[in-house]
């Protein structure tokens, strides 16, 4: 038997398996991406009529609770709460959550919100921490902020949930700042299907780069460091071109914890957020979906493409390797806690498209994708490979990564065009190349280690150090 | 076949990527060099639309010099709905009359009859913007447009032309299961009046439960007086979510005629209708009311005893007694709910002021007060006062009446 020749043809074989599975891959995307560029066009169509001041005056439009869980964000607290305050809405409550900040975050806002100690009552519905205090706001009627011991993020809403007034509630990190009418245009389908929606969430961009005066993004531009910037057209891709794509074919799994309103009795109904996951936000709606579908419940969870929250993103590298290691940790754990809906047809497109493609793409595609350069570069230097081999390699694997980017761009420029300069143009297009060339392939590895993590059942929240507000 | 695919797979890849550029470049340019464009265009066109409004000029096409260029006509119709929707009378009526002397007003008649829903639905926004009388019968029929949005476009059109026409149809609009379609008919129906109320009582068997609904809202915020016996009917229909919002309608209208029998709602079987019904008689404010309302704080649904407790605070001093009275209540969350409210009521603070009193008959019953909140632990406003009250009499007497300063917060 030739074992250099078997070898040689199991190399080759893989590779074959690579160029296939990089094919099927990015061409998912491409699905996706035109099945968003008709929804975002559709979607700029109906908005011409929204009307947003008239619902936003009517006492008919359903109240909302905000609530924000804080854990050390003596920083940018303050300046958050502030953006909700200017939130054009007719009713809506503020529920800021100290989740055992060991820094100022309630002092801080204790000054600036002029905060009083009170006998809340409130119904304990889902368990939680214990609560230390609830304060509101001698100045500021809305707003409420409740100390309690540290819980995590997914306790900490649940005990804003437990405090909270309201049919609606939206969750909003701490570090992040919402336009004006972000919160009416997220909650219009909810008042567009009452019956049905039970979530939805809004766009997530990246602040850093922009101006934030007085609770609002008084400028928008690109970072000026390359980390943040291509994280930029990272969030485009991932939200313009997939989540919108997920949200038409009516599977969408996550719906981004910095920004999402929820039906607070469904969100009851299955415990809160669950603390057995790193990605709360994620975990919530698998099991929102998995449950209304076990009770054959017609339901809608939504992304709408323009209420937008503008978030910090990490400007070092450390950071976003903890960040994305615990996204990708989440991701994992609800993968596998919820496997039962995997290629199940009892829960439908959840079940035969959505979770098929996160488990081969989301979670096992970063195996392939590095396995897949190590092999492909190792053959062609040890001369299994021809040129040719290598370059339909290189054309599948990069450029058509560079298409995706470039298409959530154009969709970009064609929809809401947040960044109107010629120079932010230019960056966006190329970074768009420079995201699949280095970039990716470093998230890659990231989320290899976090698989490796969940193996070792190895869990942090990470510090996510902030630059605060410019 | 490798070497094929790998052309293949590259020109197309390169071709896109090309495209893609090229579309993502033109693009902008396009759109920045029409702005600009249009920008120096209506510079030209405004003022003498202006000029026009203001009755300088016998017909637009004079304003205009007697023509109006193709590349114009967009420019110049956007002025004209910019302007027509924010000016009324004479010169509202000189624009309208502008928009129909250009054809704009045809061109929207046949667009509301076109294939496209979008463009269904902004003709049927502009003609209401430019309110034209001869649009009724177009509009209405799109009233059973297949899109919603184009039937709600037309209820508003309608609205805007005013009339019983206009108001029978949004009437029927409410029935719209959208409800941020609804929600912008019933503001139109409210800005109205009251001449919508004997409209809308009339139409109300043949509305859905959702229109149903809308119309109590609607009539809850004209509060019509005459209308409320007829409200109170709905208290006893089957339907909870009608008789939550009749209770709401009454609240909103305030008749304290209608106090009795939403006293008799708060023994109602279902909770919303309960705490609406608190809600009501929070806006009426009878005394009559307190019995009722006290036995409402012991009620197993939050939102019941807190709307109970504000009604008792809205009534007044009698109210705040009656809180006061269910501190000792054996009910754990109808007493916590009262401290909480007389705490929002500044009784607390009150009562602790009046330990700086010297001793007597005052400062005991202030004591005594403070005492049953301890009892009770709710002590989180005691604990501030403790250690922020401008009166050192009152701090001292603070420190020594609480066990340690505890936190707040009651779950039920």
């Amino acid at each position: 038997m030739n074992w250099m020749g078997l070898a040689g043809d199991l190399i080759l074989g893989f590779n074959r398996f690579v160029i296939v599975y990089f094919l099927i891959l990015n061409t998912t995307y491409l699905i996706l991406l035109l099945l968003s560029l008709g929804a975002v066009l559709r979607f700029t169509r109906r908005t011409f009529f929204s009307d947003y001041r008239q619902i936003m005056q009517s006492e008919m439009t359903w109240p909302i609770s905000v609530i924000v869980a804080a854990y050390n964000e003596e920083k940018t607290i303050v300046e958050t709460v502030r953006s909700l305050l200017r939130v054009n809405y007719s009713e809506f409550e503020i529920i800021v959550v100290n989740d055992g900040s060991t820094d100022d975050t309630l002092e801080v806002l204790i000054k600036a919100f002029d905060l009083s100690l009170v006998d809340k009552v409130y119904r304990r519905s889902i368990p939680s921490e214990h609560v230390k205090g609830v304060y509101e706001s001698l100045v500021h009627g809305q707003v409420t902020v409740i100390d309690k011991d540290q819980g995590g993020k997914p306790d900490a809403l649940n005990a804003g949930i437990n405090v909270s007034r309201y049919p609606l509630f939206c969750s909003i990190d701490a570090d992040s700042v919402i336009e004006d009418n972000a919160l009416l245009r997220v909650v219009k389908p909810f008042l567009e299907y009452p019956d049905e929606t039970v979530a939805s969430g809004g766009i997530v961009r990246i602040v850093n780069g922009c101006s934030v005066r007085d609770g609002r993004v008084a400028h928008i531009g690109l970072p000026d460091r390359y980390l943040p910037v291509l994280q930029v057209i990272e969030y485009l891709r991932a939200f313009l071109s997939g989540r919108v794509g997920w949200s038409v074919l009516d599977c969408l799994l996550i719906i981004s914890g910095a920004f999402g309103v929820y039906k607070k009795d469904e969100v009851i109904e299955i415990g809160g957020f669950s603390r057995n996951t790193d990605t709360e936000d994620l975990d919530l709606v698998v099991r929102l979906h998995r449950h209304l579908r076990k009770k054959g419940r017609k339901y809608r969870v939504v992304f709408v493409p323009d209420p937008v929250c503008w978030t910090e993103a990490p400007e070092k590298l450390k950071t976003l390797m903890r960040q994305r290691n615990r996204w990708h940790r989440g991701l994992v754990q609800v993968l596998w806690s919820q496997r039962g809906m995997l290629f199940n047809p009892r829960y439908g497109s959840m079940g035969m498209l959505a979770f098929p493609h996160a488990f081969m793409f989301e979670m096992l595609g970063p195996f392939l994708e590095i396995l897949g350069y190590v092999v492909v570069l190792i053959s062609f230097i040890l001369g299994l490979l021809s040129l040719k081999f290598f370059l339909l390699f290189i054309a599948v694997a990069f450029l058509y990564g560079i298409i995706l980017s470039m298409a959530a761009v154009l969709l970009e420029e064609l929809s809401f065009r947040r960044y109107p300069g010629w120079i932010d143009l230019s960056k966006l297009v190329v970074f768009a190349i420079l995201e699949n060339i280095g970039y990716r392939q470093m998230l890659s590895l990231f989320k290899i280690k976090a698989f490796w993590d969940v193996m070792r059942r190895r869990r942090s929240w990470g510090k996510m150090e902030r630059a605060g507000f410019r | 076949m490798i070497q094929d695919i790998l052309v293949i797979t590259v020109v197309v890849i390169g071709a896109v990527f090309v495209g893609l550029t090229v579309l993502i470049v033109a693009n902008k340019a396009w759109r920045e060099s029409t702005d600009n464009s249009r920008a120096r265009r209506r510079a030209v066109i405004e003022p003498a639309v202006l000029a026009y409004a203001h009755g300088k000029h016998p017909s637009i096409l004079s304003a205009l010099d007697g023509e109006v260029a193709t590349r114009d006509r967009p420019v110049l119709e956007q002025v004209l709905l910019d302007h027509v929707q924010r000016v009324r009378g004479v010169h509202h009526e000189r624009l309208a009359l502008a928009l129909d002397e250009l054809g704009f007003v045809d061109g929207y008649l046949e667009a509301l009859r076109g294939s496209r829903w979008w463009q269904r639905a902004a003709a049927a926004e502009k003609l209401g913007l430019a309110s034209v009388e001869r649009a009724v019968e177009a509009l209405t029929n799109s009233l059973h447009d297949d899109v919603s949005e184009v039937r709600m476009r037309a209820a508003k059109a309608l609205g805007s032309l005013g009339g019983k026409t206009s108001s029978r149809q949004l009437v029927q609009a409410l029935n719209e299961p959208n409800r941020w379609s609804t929600i912008r008919i019933a503001d139109l129906l409210t800005s109205m009046g009251r001449e919508v109320v004997d409209e809308l009582v009339e139409a109300f068997p043949s509305l859905t439960l959702s229109g149903k609904i809308a119309a109590l809202d609607v009539l809850g915020r004209i509060r019509p007086l005459h209308a409320v016996r007829w409200l109170e009917q709905w208290l006893d229909d089957q339907e909870p979510d009608l008789r939550a919002r009749a209770c709401h309608a009454l609240g909103s209208i305030g008749d304290p005629r209608s106090a009795t029998k939403l006293i008799r709602v708060l023994k109602d079987p279902e909770w919303p209708v309960r705490a609406m019904s608190a809600k009501a008689l929070a806006k009426i404010r009878v005394a009559e009311a307190i019995p009722g309302l006290r036995v409402s704080l012991r009620d197993r649904h939050w939102w019941v005893r807190s709307n109970a407790a504000q009604a008792l605070r809205a009534i007044g001093p009698r109210g705040l007694t009656a809180l006061e009275s269910m501190l000792d209540d054996e009910d754990r969350y109808a007493s916590h709910q009262a401290v909480l409210v007389l705490e929002e009521a500044g009784v607390v603070d009150q009562q602790a002021d009046r330990l700086a009193l010297p001793q007597g008959r005052e400062r005991d019953e202030a004591e005594s007060f403070i005492k049953r909140l301890i009892l009770v632990e709710q002590v989180a406003r005691l604990s501030v006062l403790a250690e922020e009250h401008t009166n050192e009499r009152v701090r001292e007497s603070l420190a020594a009446l609480l066990p340690e300063p505890e936190q707040a917060g009651t779950a039920s």
